[in-house]
């Protein structure tokens, strides 16, 4: 293009620049140069065109490839994309599991492993127990790699389900126990699922094991042939076993019964003073039951045969016959067989005299037994307050946290109303019944007296 | 037990200054309950025919023993009287005479043994309802705070039945003494009547009109 410029400006300028010397001259020139230029412009144009075709096709080529770049910029751009979302799940799914991680690591093994430990039976502890408490001590350490921890872990959660297998089938593990004396002794345990035995190396003692909140488990010595089969499957491994299916419950329901002295013991001071009552209540009530019950009455007929011998004037076997008969009616009967000459009103009196001899006599003592029953729930009753303020005050002191020392310091001191109570019902039944009884003697004495001086009377007419 | 009997009186000294207002009306109770429970045993343990043992007397001590008790007991008894409805009539005068002053404060004793234990209980009950409402408007450890009320408000149910327990054994000693004074007094009618009877004296009887 320029070369057609350059052209142009040639032949425009040519003639104002040149000096007009001569047409000839100047028109073979302008010939010449025109030849010359016209030469140069089909050289121009020839190599031009030599050079458009390469450059055209260069400049196509150049097309296709920007093109191909283009697309293989877009290509490239999309995988890039995909692999930014990919790596975006990919973090996520890595942040979950590292979360279950966490949680395993963090809550579940330390929780089961806490339980695993707490479950260990005296017989597992200092092996197994030493295994948790070394896993414990290698999570405080510092240079311990998060994933040791979790292998650690891991490993002795496949160890306790081997021991829990090994249970299923028994096993027997060398230990020390406590004997019920208190001193330690070397043996085996013998473990079986929940069960737990123990036997001594010499097969002296043998029986169940106790959990304590001690170091060492006691043992529940056994007798007889159960503690001799225990001693034999410790020794060899074979045999049959004694099974408590309550799991040692029966035996501690067992320890809490006490003897009845205990019971009594724990009752406090105001049980005193209501076993007093109770043993003089009860001597008492005996000897009354023994006097009052062994008092016969004379037949009905008695009285009309002595007063038959004393209208025939048969004095002296009136007299043997009042003499033959029981307690206390005898001694009216013979009084009134002496006084049998005097009057009606004599006869009644000394009658009457001797039956006030025997009131009393029947009635005594009885009051202790009515002071027993009416002061027997009230003593109680004053154990029971006098207990429970105690306890009270000393949950004042200890604080009021727990209740098992509550409910027991009121169960203790219910004790004396229950001894109260145990005390005053028979009491009260007992002095009824005596009563009673005291007062059925009197008035068949009275009718006896009665009977007596009616036949007398009417012999009299 | 010394130890024991050592904080029964260390009880008892704090009764006193931490039973509350009740313990002012149940002290008093103590004083009087006690009173007049020993005015009474005195009245009948002392009293001449008891002491003179008369319902165990025979008649001829009766009539001749020189004791002071029995020479009193001599006087209750008419020699001039002639049948047994005059001795009883006279009795029943003597029984008037001594029994029913006894028999009234026996009555009054049996009903303020009971107030004790009654007037402990409402010191109880008055001390529990102090201790509820205090806990209504009061914050902080409550737990404590009732059981310290409550164990104080028990103080008052322990004292009235300390109070009132050996009071019903005295009482019924009392009662017992005064059935004995009972039988005396029987047993000088007996006797009177017998001598009215004259049955054995040698004085021949006086002849009464037969009755109708």
């Amino acid at each position: 293009m320029r070369a057609f410029g350059l052209l142009f400006a040639i032949l425009f300028f040519l003639p104002l620049t040149a000096p007009a010397q001569n047409l000839e001259q100047i028109a073979t020139e302008r010939e010449a140069k025109l030849e010359n230029a016209l030469e140069r412009l089909r050289e121009l144009r020839s190599e031009i065109q030599a050079e458009q075709v390469p450059l055209a096709r260069e400049l196509n080529q150049k097309g296709a490839r920007a093109d191909e770049l283009a697309d293989e910029v877009d290509r490239v751009q999309r995988v890039r994309d995909n692999r930014s979302v990919e790596l975006e799940t990919l973090r996520a799914r890595v942040d979950g599991r590292q979360r279950q991680v966490d949680y395993v690591k963090r809550t579940l093994l330390p929780d089961y492993l806490a339980d695993y430990d707490a479950s260990l039976s005296p017989a597992e502890r200092p092996k197994a127990g030493e295994a948790v408490r070394a896993y414990n001590l290698f999570l405080e350490a510092p240079e311990a790699s998060e994933s040791e921890k979790l292998d650690r872990g891991l490993a002795l959660m496949q160890e306790s389900l081997a021991q829990v297998e090994a249970l299923l089938g028994g096993q027997r593990i060398e230990g020390q126990a406590l004997s019920p004396e208190g001193t330690l002794r070397d043996g085996s345990f013998i473990q079986i699922g929940p069960l737990l035995y123990f036997a001594t190396d010499d097969g002296a003692l043998a029986g169940l094991v106790e959990e304590t909140q001690s170091l060492n488990a006691r043992v529940l010595p056994l007798e007889g042939e159960a503690a001799q089969s225990v001693a034999q499957v410790a020794a060899t491994g074979r045999g049959e076993l004694p099974v408590d299916p309550s799991l040692g419950d029966a035996l501690a329901v067992d320890a809490t019964k006490d003897t009845f002295l205990e019971h009594l013991a724990k009752g406090g001071i105001w049980v005193y003073p209501i076993l007093v009552f109770a043993v003089v209540a009860t001597i008492v009530a005996i000897i009354k039951l023994v006097q009052v019950f062994t008092i016969r009455h004379p037949k009905p007929m008695v009285i009309h045969e002595i007063v038959k011998a004393l209208r025939e004037n048969r004095q002296k076997e009136a007299r043997e016959l009042a003499a033959a008969q029981p307690q206390p009616a005898r001694d009216m009967l013979i009084a009134a067989v002496d006084h049998a000459d005097e009057s009606i009103e004599m006869i009644e009196e000394v009658m009457y005299e001797s039956m006030l001899g025997t009131q009393p006599r029947l009635e005594r003592f009885l009051n202790v037994i009515a002071v027993t029953a009416a002061a027997a729930p009230l003593l109680g009753l004053l154990g029971t307050v006098t207990g429970i303020i105690k306890t009270f005050r000393l949950m004042t002191v200890f604080g009021a946290g727990d209740p098992k020392p509550l409910i027991s310091g009121i169960s203790e001191a219910l004790i004396t109303t229950e001894l109260g109570l145990v005390l005053a019902i028979p009491a009260l039944v007992l002095h009824a019944l005596l009563s009673r009884k005291v007062a059925g003697i009197m008035a068949y004495l009275e009718k006896s007296a009665v009977t007596f001086v009616n036949g007398l009377s009417r012999s009299a007419k | 037990m010394p130890t024991e009997t050592n904080s029964l009186l260390d009880q008892a000294v704090q009764i006193w200054t931490s039973g509350g207002w009740l313990m002012l009306p149940l002290l008093l109770l103590t004083v009087f309950i006690y009173l007049t429970a020993f005015d009474l045993f005195c009245r009948v343990q002392f009293h001449f025919l008891v002491r003179g043992k008369v319902h165990k007397r025979e008649a001829g001590e009766l009539a001749r023993d020189p004791r002071p008790a029995l020479k009193m007991a001599r006087e209750l008894v008419r020699f001039d009287a002639l049948t047994s409805d005059e001795v009883k009539r006279h009795f029943a005068e003597v029984r008037n005479e001594y029994l029913p002053p006894i028999d009234r404060r026996i009555r009054f004793l049996a009903i303020i043994i009971t107030a004790g234990p009654l007037l402990g209980l409402l010191g109880t009950v008055t001390g529990m309802l102090s201790t509820f409402s205090g806990m209504v408007d009061q914050i902080g450890n409550r737990f404590d705070s009732v059981v310290t009320g409550i164990s104080e408000a028990l103080i008052t149910t322990q004292t009235g039945l300390v109070i009132s327990i050996p009071a019903m054994v005295l009482l019924s000693l009392i009662i017992q003494r005064r059935n004995t004074l009972v039988h005396c007094i029987a047993r000088l009618e007996r006797y009177n009547v017998r001598l009215a009877l004259r049955s054995d004296c040698p004085v021949p009887k006086v002849k009464q009109s037969p009755k109708p």
